[in-house]
């Protein structure tokens, strides 16, 4: 072995390895004390065991962060990826029209970055001049004069007054989650797609299976590992969900904390509250979340490898 | 063992230096120089002056511009001023002032930023204490009382006040007047329900949008804590005594609600600052608004055309002889404490927020009536002005300055903003559900509410440990 090649591996870690050290390894290991102490700067900490722990476990806005959080991750998993994996088996069927058109479609949320979505987002959830509650309003006046549903509907001045930022904040960030999410997750499906055996295909379509059956046998299985990994994907990003209720929401969580997410309540203590102590508390607790689920994915996938 | 199981990964780790250089890692390296050699070659801003000061405001930054010129020009320690976003500011003031790393000497803060430095003890507070300076040089008597209280924490000051913002009502003169009502009759806000309650009106086919009496909102908390301390209530006791539930909250949270609500409903949402708002407002969805001096400014360049279609009174009272204003935002001019030149900050902060120039711009731009009462006298404040039908505005809102309710400084005004606005949005929709719709029904909702707004907000206030008497602090 020459010399170049031991020092080459080593020189291309380096400029990673020192700055995973500076600014998460030496950060980490301080947020260890910082979580056991009220502090307001280095010459002002007071020592307080576990109490910022066990705090947030009586914090019932913690709770109800922990809640939306999870309602967050469940709509993101439960229609997002279906969502996801409907539209790659749409668009990769080679007779589609625009195919690529389309695909450049669902992905553009992506290129122009989820602070525009979400600024866009807030515009259209607005009430009475927003696009979403303009539309409903404008469906509703269409079925208004149908005999049953027609009496049930509610009044255009209701419907363009349906207050999405403000007590409805999850269904909001879980639509716009959806439109910013749903054709990045799809690329993922269609690359996986394209990999599936077609001689499996072609023996199940010769054997009589239809479609459906098809899906379920041969296109699903084949997809599995990387389905698996989007769901990871998907649960680790909606977990740590911040600049979407940030942006959108007012206060940053809608009112009676509708939209309060698990980051922002952590944000809130650390840079508003100057709780840095709670925040990194928090911090840690939504960190054992997201080794919870990092460790069910590796569980899965181990089962999935013995199959 | 032998080369051929070395594992594969192990081949890929062993492979020679030059193959790391393949044309494409070559064209990344030389972009990663280009770009890295631009970045460090570009011009950044100016920062050779031997004073830094940090403003969050754009109007602010422009108004000072030719003072701070000024001043450089006199021969007298240079200042650089620099505009930054008021969260990034927030950011590196605190980390600055946590940390006793140096910020800029001088730093113009919002409430909202200024109050986050008062959450520990009063010797880490990092601003630099003022009280001394102002009473020896006979400033405080020139400057409006109110207008310091977001600035005093344990009846120390920290910064000299940039402004005042009293609140009036703005109406829809063009269509108020056009009705044959008189607004200078109107004394409280019964009175004003009373008489503007017939120009409401529902969509219909002849009627194409919504009108209501006010603009008011659970969603908007500036906006029900403006009310609050209008009526003598407030989240806080001027000690900065956390007193959410106290019951003049009460009754006006109740009051507050049953205009949102019911049969007789009239107030509805219109958002300021948003493009939505601005078009409820040039449509005529609501005909009073929360005014302070500063949102003039705002519906001058964002609304232009209902110049001569909007005039101002003095809030309605919510008893007859009752407070006719209250107070909405305000910034101050602080002066770090680890600034090494805390002598020439001093001397630039009194030479910028002291100067009547400086009052008379922040008035003809920003629409702003400054805190030093002896400009008050200034003809510029008795200017008609056309956007407000030819009124005497600046003069309107001089009158009020003295009556701003005090706001104690408190780094917890903003928790207990959100605490008040869910307690009234919860009020709100158990009202709805329970079909209660007066004051009177609605109070004892109201006071549960208030009274868990209260105790989530103790909760916080009581997790202070500085605020303990048996608290040990630790070394570093």
């Amino acid at each position: 072995m020459t010399k170049d090649t031991k020092v080459a591996p080593y020189l291309f870690l380096a400029p990673f390895l020192v700055l995973f050290l500076v600014f998460t390894l030496v950060p980490l290991f301080q947020s260890v004390p910082l979580a056991t102490q009220h502090t307001f700067g280095p010459d002002a900490s007071i020592d307080v065991g576990m109490e910022k722990f066990s705090r947030a476990f009586g914090d019932p806005r913690f709770w109800t962060a922990l809640r939306n959080t999870l309602v967050f991750t469940a709509g993101s998993v439960l229609i997002q990826l279906p969502v996801a994996l409907a539209l790659a088996l749409v668009l990769n069927r080679k007779h589609i029209l625009g195919r690529g058109v389309f695909r450049l479609l669902f992905f553009s949320p992506q290129l122009v970055g989820l602070v525009f979505v979400a600024v866009l987002a807030m515009v259209m959830f607005q009430k009475q001049k927003g696009l979403v509650n303009s539309i409903l309003a404008g469906g509703a006046d269409l079925i208004r004069g149908l005999p049953v549903i027609g009496g049930w509907l509610p009044s255009k001045s209701e419907i363009l007054g349906i207050p999405w930022l403000e007590t409805l904040a999850m269904p909001a960030l879980i639509i716009t989650a959806l439109w910013m999410y749903a054709g990045f997750n799809m690329i993922y499906f269609l690359a996986a797609l394209q990999n599936v055996p077609k001689e499996l295909e072609e023996a199940a379509m010769i054997d009589g299976a239809g479609p459906i059956r098809r899906f379920f046998a041969v296109t699903l299985p084949s997809i599995k590992p990387v389905a698996i990994f989007v769901v990871l994907l998907s649960v680790i990003g909606s977990i740590q969900v911040f600049e979407l209720a940030y942006i959108m929401l007012p206060e940053g969580m809608g009112l009676q904390d509708s939209g309060l997410t698990l980051v922002t309540y952590l944000f809130k203590n650390g840079f508003e509250i100057g709780d840095l102590g709670y925040a990194t508390a928090i911090g840690w607790l939504i960190a054992a979340l997201l080794s919870v689920a990092a460790i069910t994915q590796r569980i899965l996938n181990r089962s999935e490898v013995r199959l | 063992m032998g080369q051929d199981v070395t594992p594969r990964s192990s081949k890929l780790v062993s492979l020679p230096l030059r193959y790391a250089l393949s044309p494409g890692v070559a064209v990344m390296l030389v972009l990663s120089i280009i770009s890295g050699i631009t970045i460090a070659f570009m011009e950044t801003a100016r920062h050779t002056g031997e004073l830094t000061m940090w403003t969050f405001a754009k109007p602010h930054y422009d108004i000072y511009v030719p003072a701070v010129d000024d001043w450089n020009t006199e021969g007298k320690p240079e200042v650089d001023m620099f505009l930054i976003g008021r969260q990034v500011m927030d950011r590196r003031m605190l980390g600055g002032f946590l940390g006793e790393v140096p910020t800029a000497d001088l730093l113009e803060a919002e409430r909202s930023s200024a109050s986050l430095t008062f959450a520990g003890p009063l010797d880490a507070v990092g601003f630099v204490d003022l009280t001394d300076s102002l009473e020896e040089e006979g400033l405080l008597v020139k400057i409006n009382k109110p207008s310091l209280s977001p600035w005093t924490y344990e009846g120390r000051i920290f910064g000299i006040p940039h402004d005042v913002h009293p609140v009036m009502l703005a109406y829809r003169a063009d269509i108020i007047e056009e009705a044959g009502i008189d607004m200078q009759a109107v004394e409280t806000w019964d009175d004003l329900y009373r008489v503007l309650r017939p120009l409401q009106q529902r969509r219909s086919d002849g009627d194409p949008m919504d009108r209501y009496v006010m603009s008011l909102w659970d969603s908007e908390s500036d906006m029900l804590e403006t009310l609050l301390l209008q009526s003598g209530g407030g989240a806080f006791l001027p000690d900065g005594t956390l007193a959410i539930d106290r019951d003049i909250n009460v009754k006006t949270v109740s009051h507050m609600v049953s205009w949102m609500i019911g049969p007789d409903r009239v107030a509805t949402h219109v958002p300021e600052f948003s493009p939505t708002g601005d078009q409820l407002k040039l449509d005529g969805h609501a005909l009073c608004y929360l005014m302070p001096d500063w949102m003039c400014n705002v519906w001058r360049y964002n609304v232009p055309s209902l110049e001569g279609k909007v005039k101002l009174i003095p809030l309605p009272a919510w008893e007859p002889g009752g407070t006719r204003t209250s107070v909405w935002g305000g910034s101050m001019l602080g002066i770090a404490k680890t600034s090494s030149k805390q002598d020439e900050a001093w001397e630039f902060a009194k030479h910028l927020y002291l100067s009547e120039e400086l009052a008379l711009d922040l008035y003809r731009s920003g629409d702003i009536i400054t805190p030093i009462r002896e400009h008050w006298d200034n003809p510029v404040f008795a200017e008609p002005d056309a956007y407000f039908g030819g009124q005497r505005k600046g003069l309107m809102y001089i009158e009020l300055a003295d009556s701003v309710p005090n706001r104690p400084a408190t780094p917890y005004f903003k928790q207990a903003r959100e605490a008040v606005q869910n307690a009234v949005s919860r009020t709100k929709q158990e009202a709805v559900a329970q079909e209660l719709y007066t004051p009177e029904q609605i109070e004892p909702i109201a006071k549960r509410n208030m009274e868990l707004a209260h105790i989530q907000v103790k909760t916080i206030v009581d997790a202070n440990a500085f605020l303990r008497s048996d608290s040990e602090e630790v070394s570093p």
